[in-house]
């Protein structure tokens, strides 16, 4: 194994992370994660050394999960699973007061629309620049701002009371 | 609230705000607590986020995943790769039987008139190449005259297994030198290598039967071709024809 590809074995916890987010389907996500993988190793002459390998296959595995998605006519994706055990009841308890909890945020991420959640996905789970996120999804920065403010305010309407429009 | 918007809170939260709208931001906390309220939610909210989806980054990878990065791929994906659809044989030697190989094998039928006559002319023997071509690389000068000149299947040294068209419309054509096969494509200023894999070493002089000229490409190449190509291998005569014109 090379360089390149250790670098690839220990990158593999996140891209199954953000293929997650993406597919909303831990199974789909390491398919998803295998055809990136293939890609990125035909295409191991296009990446740049020195860049972000990262920023790099998060974009192939956005492209591919585009392709997949295609080839599925869209298929319906299911939507994220919002009752996982998640206990989260109307208990009265003073939701502008709650603490956020990591289950209720991944599962309000998961519920938003796909180009939202992956700009707050890869700026606020990945750790990703505003340039960095607007790279992989080959848009302008100005648009991923958007997307990412837009998200952002719906995870916190939902979970946080005030006006609680979800 | 104060003339803050949502897009500076948020690159603030971030660290994406320049300096004068970090002190802009300061400077309305301290009038408006509410804003200040606000910026500890977000704040959190970013700190949240970070954990989530936090246990897959702890559990051990699928063990087919990091077989997938040391191989590149694995054979038992090529099977259900599932070329396009066989459209019309391109010169098939005969009718064919029904087969139960991919499409592109019925490309690498047309190779085995090329197998034959090569064998019938005996092989040429050289000495091993001196280095080994690497993706991203030019193509070294035997590489090149292979790939100028032979047609899929020719034996020698160099083996040219199937030609194709890629997105861009170039002429790329899978090889096989001693022990690394790879895909190189016809850019401007010549041949560049695409990708290149360890492979077991090829019968130099191919075989005569096309189903093993097909199955002698490595997988880890296969998977590459069906990732580039656009439309069916060339067939003989494509081929000739992309040769003549200097596989522009």
């Amino acid at each position: 194994m090379n360089a390149f590809q250790q670098e690839m074995v220990e990158l593999l916890p996140r891209l199954r992370r953000f293929g997650r987010v993406l597919t909303r389907d831990v199974s789909d996500a390491d398919d998803l994660v295998q055809i990136t993988v293939e890609r990125a190793l035909t295409r191991a002459d296009q990446w740049m050394p020195g860049t972000r390998l990262d920023s790099w296959m998060f974009r192939i595995m956005k492209n591919a999960w585009i392709d997949e998605t295609r080839a599925r006519k869209r298929r319906d994706v299911v939507l994220a699973p919002e009752a996982a055990g998640l206990g989260i009841g109307d208990d009265g308890v003073a939701r502008a007061e709650r603490r956020l909890e990591v289950a209720e945020v991944e599962r309000e991420l998961m519920r938003l629309p796909e180009d939202q959640r992956l700009a707050v996905a890869l700026v606020l789970v990945e750790g990703l620049s505003y340039r960095e996120a607007a790279s992989v999804l080959e848009t302008p920065e100005g648009t991923l701002t958007s997307r990412l403010v837009r998200g952002r305010n719906a995870i916190l309407a939902r979970l946080g009371g005030e006006g609680s429009a979800a | 609230m104060s003339k803050i918007t949502d897009e500076m809170i948020a690159r603030y939260v971030d660290g994406e705000l320049d300096a004068e709208g970090v002190a802009a931001v300061d400077a309305a906390v301290a009038a408006d607590p509410a804003l200040g309220a606000r910026i500890v939610r977000e704040s959190h909210l970013r700190a949240v986020a970070a954990r989530a989806l936090g246990d897959v980054l702890t559990e051990p990878a699928p063990e087919r995943l990091r077989q997938a990065v040391e191989a590149g791929a694995r054979s038992a994906e090529i099977i259900k790769l599932d070329f396009k659809k066989p459209r019309g044989l391109p010169v098939a030697p005969a009718p064919a039987k029904p087969s139960r190989l991919p499409a592109w094998a019925s490309a690498a039928a047309c190779l085995v008139v090329g197998v034959l006559v090569a064998q019938a002319l005996g092989m040429i023997r050289t000495k091993p190449f001196e280095a080994a071509p690497r993706a991203g690389q030019p193509a070294s000068a035997a590489l090149t005259v292979a790939l100028d000149r032979k047609l899929s299947g020719e034996a020698g040294l160099v083996q040219v297994g199937l030609s194709f068209r890629d997105s861009g419309g170039q002429a790329c054509r899978t090889f096989q030198i001693d022990r690394t096969a790879g895909i190189a494509c016809r850019r401007e200023q010549g041949w560049s290598v695409r990708m290149a894999a360890d492979a077991p070493a090829a019968p130099p002089g191919g075989s005569g039967d096309y189903r093993m000229a097909a199955s002698a490409i490595p997988p880890a190449v296969l998977e590459a071709v069906d990732a580039m190509i656009v439309g069916e291998p060339l067939d003989r005569p494509q081929e000739i024809a992309a040769r003549k014109a200097g596989w522009k």
